[in-house]
């Protein structure tokens, strides 16, 4: 009985895909597809596709740090004259990989939306060719890499565009996982030696109790993935503490990542990943110093 | 009867010392093992006191070692400084069963095939001494300088990636370390991030 339900489940699941179908590029497991949200362009205006991942079980891809090993997505646009695109919106990912090999990726599904904005003068009645040259990196325990050329083709209207129904809904969850910027939370990051300190004030607006806060840094090379960041509960909020790297070069004057926790970061939405960029001072000096004197 | 090739590592480590710690941080004597290479011999890493010795993290179907050995820029890094009298020792702690496991057989072939000019491939299937290095990644690169001082941990290059166009416009860090050292020089980068394909470790 079980079983029926979930034959049908996937039956059900995989039919909206079938528009996705006619733009797959199947490797070994995973497929992958350039989709988009909309289903005409408007001159002067952006509009959002997104490259879509579908997973075998097990297998993942990577976020933006793929973390110890692996490499993350990259996508070179061949666009029409005048058209420019935006930078990937990476979803907050999940860690990974085992207790000495970390990594950040996606199981599953991953959407990875990129805007793309159309000139004034786009004409009207034409048809535009997106193309989108992906490399890509999939692993379960081994490791495969994947390449294709996607392509797109979308007609340009002075009409505001229809969405593309079959897609909406997955542009619109994935735009959940996107972390917020807020100026809500005040966040101070202290470095020592070994460690960086993220000092989480709380908003007053804010009642709730976070249990699990994770910190996933953007910046590759900086942080000892394999010891688990300690969250504390202090009078102002949380303080997080990951462990540098032995092997990071140089410190950052800026720390940028995010912060994703069990609660949402937003009045108003529900986001439970939080965008950080602080400054780490001018601590370089410092950590050098330091280091100078253990040795 | 063939020889019994033993698939064993041993940590060459002073009693009482904790053996399950990572102790291979840069500019710190470099933790000594005793292992066996894919014909049978025993290498002592404080054997080569007196020598610089590289340890290479090595696992074929991995794709970012494909675009090292693919591009034969592993090969000549190999055979340029075993030229010099550099030691080059590729590890592979790939676990029975798991991607890049090799039998002593197997690896010999590979080296063959590869046209590879390592000193000697050393097989650690029970990941001992890649544990005790925190090896992370296929390749992960180590430099143990004349002293037995580890002087380099991190990656072959500054590219992370698979692409073998790569390899050409990348700084490689290896090669930079051992000029340096050859040179009688200090190494100016000690560490870097490893990057690669997990090591496949025992679970």
């Amino acid at each position: 009985m079980v079983k029926v339900l979930y034959i049908s489940l996937l039956v059900g699941y995989l039919a909206p895909l079938s528009v996705f179908a006619k733009i797959p590029q199947e490797s070994a497991h995973v497929n992958v597809g350039l989709t988009t949200e909309v289903k005409s362009i408007q001159p002067g205006r952006s509009f959002s596709v997104g490259l879509f991942f579908e997973l075998e079980k097990d297998w993942h891809t990577y976020w933006l740090n793929p973390g110890d090993s692996g490499l993350p997505v990259a996508i070179s646009w061949k666009l029409p004259p005048g058209f420019s695109h935006g930078d990937i919106q990476w979803p907050y990912p999940t860690r990974l990989g085992t207790d000495s090999v970390v990594n950040f990726g996606y199981e599953e599904e991953v959407l990875l939306i990129t805007d793309i904005k159309a000139p004034p003068d786009a004409k009207i009645g034409e048809t535009i060719k997106i193309e989108a040259n992906v490399e890509w990196l999939v692993c379960k325990e081994e490791c495969l890499p994947g390449q294709a050329l996607l392509t797109l083709s979308l007609p340009v209207d002075t009409k505001v565009p229809a969405f593309d129904l079959v897609w909406k809904e997955k542009f619109t969850d994935t735009r959940k996982k996107l972390p917020v910027l807020s100026q809500d939370w005040s966040i101070h990051a202290i470095i020592d030696k070994d460690h960086v300190f993220l000092q989480i004030t709380q908003p007053q607006w804010f009642e709730n109790d976070i249990e699990k806060i994770l910190f996933f840094p953007e910046q590759a090379e900086l942080f000892d993935y394999s010891t688990p960041q300690i969250v504390k509960n202090n009078d102002n909020g949380y303080a997080v503490q990951v462990k540098l790297s032995a092997l990071a070069q140089k410190i950052p004057s800026a720390l940028e990542g995010v912060l994703v926790s069990d609660q949402s970061w937003s009045r108003v939405s529900k986001k439970k990943a939080l965008r950080v960029v602080v400054p780490l001072g001018n601590q370089n000096q410092e950590k050098k110093t330091q280091k100078e004197v253990t040795r | 009867m063939k020889k019994l090739v033993l698939f064993v590592c041993m940590l060459m480590t002073a009693l009482g010392m904790n053996l399950q710690a990572i102790e291979a941080p840069v500019d710190k004597p470099a933790p000594d093992f005793s292992c066996n290479d894919s014909k049978g011999v025993t290498h002592t890493l404080s054997s080569y006191k007196g020598k610089i010795v590289v340890l290479e993290w090595l696992n074929h179907d991995c794709p970012f070692v494909k675009k090292h050995y693919g591009t034969g820029n592993m090969q000549k890094l190999q055979k340029v400084y075993t030229g010099r009298g550099v030691i080059w020792l590729s590890i592979i702690s790939s676990a029975p069963g798991k991607q890049g496991f090799c039998t002593p057989d197997q690896a010999n072939d590979l080296t063959r095939v590869k046209n590879a000019h390592p000193t000697a491939v050393i097989l650690d299937p029970l990941g001992t001494v890649g544990k005790k290095y925190d090896a992370k990644t296929t390749p992960h690169m180590f430099i143990i300088d004349k002293d037995g001082i580890l002087v380099y941990s991190g990656g072959i290059d500054n590219k992370r990636s698979t692409d073998p166009l790569d390899v050409d416009r990348a700084t490689n860090y290896v090669a930079k370390a051992l000029n340096e050292l050859l040179a009688g020089d200090e190494v100016s980068t000690k560490t870097s991030a490893p990057y690669g394909c997990s090591v496949k470790y025992k679970k």
